[in-house]
This record gives C-alpha cells, structure tokens and sequence, in this order.
C-alpha cells in the first residue's frame, strides 16, 4: 500500500472541506439544509490547533536535548573525576620513586 | 436564519490572544531552554575530547615504561623522544595537538603524522625534574571554547631512561 504526496492533499482538502461545513454550517444538524460552499483560507481553529501541535513537538524536542546535555554532564562528571584519580595516582608513583631513591 | 460571513471582534481578540501565548511560550522556550543547551553540549563535547586526547598521550608515555628511551626535544609546545629506531613526538601547532612518528633529525625527515585534537587554544608540556632526571610530565590543555577550564594530565615517567 503506497502513498503519494498528491492523494494525501486531496484526503486533507476533503476532510477540511467537511469539517468547515460541520462547524460553520451546521449541515448535519440543521433544519434548513443550505447550499456546501467551497472554502478558501483555513479557519481559526486549524491555526490554533496546529500551533498547539508545533509546540508540542517544540516541547519534546526540548526535552530531548536537555535529556542529551544531562547525561552529557553525568559522563562528563565521571571522566573528570576518573582523570584527577589517576593524576593523583601518578604523581604518588613519582613521590614513591624519590623517595626510594633518597 | 442569519447567514454570517466573517468573525466578531471579541472572538478575533480571543484567537489573537491565544496565538500571542503559544508564540510567546514556544519563543520562550527556544530562547531560555534550547539554545543555553546546545552551546552547553557543545562544551561538554570538546572538553571530552581533550580528556580523550589526554588519555593517548598518558597512554603512549605509560607504554614506553618497560622500555629503553631518551629525549631528543623538550619544548614547552613539543615533545621527542627516541625509542628503539624511530622517534615519536608530540606537538601543538595551529590549535591542534599533533602526534608524529617517523624519523627526527633537528627537523622531521621521514614521518606520518596524526591529529589527536583540534579546536585547543592552548597545549603546553611541563616537565618534572628530580636530580637532574625527568620524573613527570604534565600536559595541559585548553580548549577555545571553553577557555577558562583547562584539563590538565600528568604522567610519571620511571626509570628505564637511557641517559
């Protein structure tokens, strides 16, 4: 099953041409049925939802890098404390060695 | 029934506000939380790139322990030492820490050289004396973008040296 770029516009332009008539003209509910009219633009309600859905995404793109940094630092933590251990290991080899020799 | 084109002025000031909010927030967001983050990411990075530079370099002074060696260059920006029949250097030029092995004879004749890190401000080598004989060296380095925390490696040379 495929799909291409073109039969999901006109799937998109479908459903927004149905959800405008739901919401503006009340065609399933009202009595008087009137004439659908083909809708240019989009409505309100499509902007609003889908910035809410881009900020959504916004979000958790947020919370993935601050995930990264997190465990970036932890790693980070580690390493240094792991470097400092073994200077300090080295530099008592060194204090060994001189005072072997004295 | 009354066939309304258009929106009322309350509910565009409604929509207006709501856009307002969501833009604020996700430019909020981007500025407060995402970008601090990714030039900290990028710090974190090139700070563990120079403690794995530092690492090769105690590795590759550590593994010349068991054996015979002298120094032929002791500069604060280069370091040569001959081992067996090929001498091995360190060096930084260009803000880049270089690791080179080949032949020296007061200038590289015949040598391969391998970048161990780049984007460092500052390499230096200092060297520890005790009695006239070489007991330590310590690297630091320091990366451009992060220049005010160094990361600093010592190394204990033992007594296998020729001289």
């Amino acid at each position: 099953m495929s799909f291409n770029a073109t039969d999901l516009l006109h799937q998109f332009l479908l459903y927004r041409y149905s959800l405008h008539n739901f919401l503006t003209q009340n065609y399933y509910f009202s009595k008087v049925r009137r004439v659908m009219k083909p809708k240019n633009g989009f409505l309100l309600i499509e902007l609003i939802v889908g910035l809410s859905v881009s900020i959504f995404f916004i979000l958790i793109i947020t919370h993935y890098i601050i995930e990264v940094r997190s465990t970036q630092q932890k790693a980070l933590q580690r390493i240094e404390s792991f470097s400092t251990t073994r200077n300090e290991k080295e530099r008592a080899l060194v204090k060994r060695q001189s005072y072997s020799h004295e | 029934m009354n066939n309304q084109k258009g929106f009322s002025l309350l509910s565009f000031l409604l929509y207006l506000m709501l856009f307002s909010l969501i833009t604020l927030f996700s430019c909020h967001i981007i500025t407060s939380l995402i970008i601090p983050s990714l030039s900290a990411m990028r710090k974190c990075q090139s700070i563990i790139a120079l403690h794995i530079a530092s690492d090769l370099f105690v590795r590759d002074i550590r593994t010349k322990r068991g054996c015979k060696y002298d120094w032929k260059l002791i500069t604060p920006h280069e370091l040569i030492c001959h081992q067996d029949d090929h001498d091995i250097g360190w060096c930084f030029s260009g803000n880049r820490l270089n690791r080179k092995e080949g032949i020296y004879d007061k200038g590289w004749k015949k040598s391969t050289a391998s970048i161990i890190a780049h984007g460092i401000a500052q390499a230096v080598f200092a060297i520890e004396k005790n009695n006239d004989h070489i007991v330590g060296i310590e690297l630091s380095l320091t990366s451009q973008s992060n220049p005010k925390s160094p990361v600093i490696c010592y190394v204990a040379i033992l007594e296998q040296e020729k001289t």
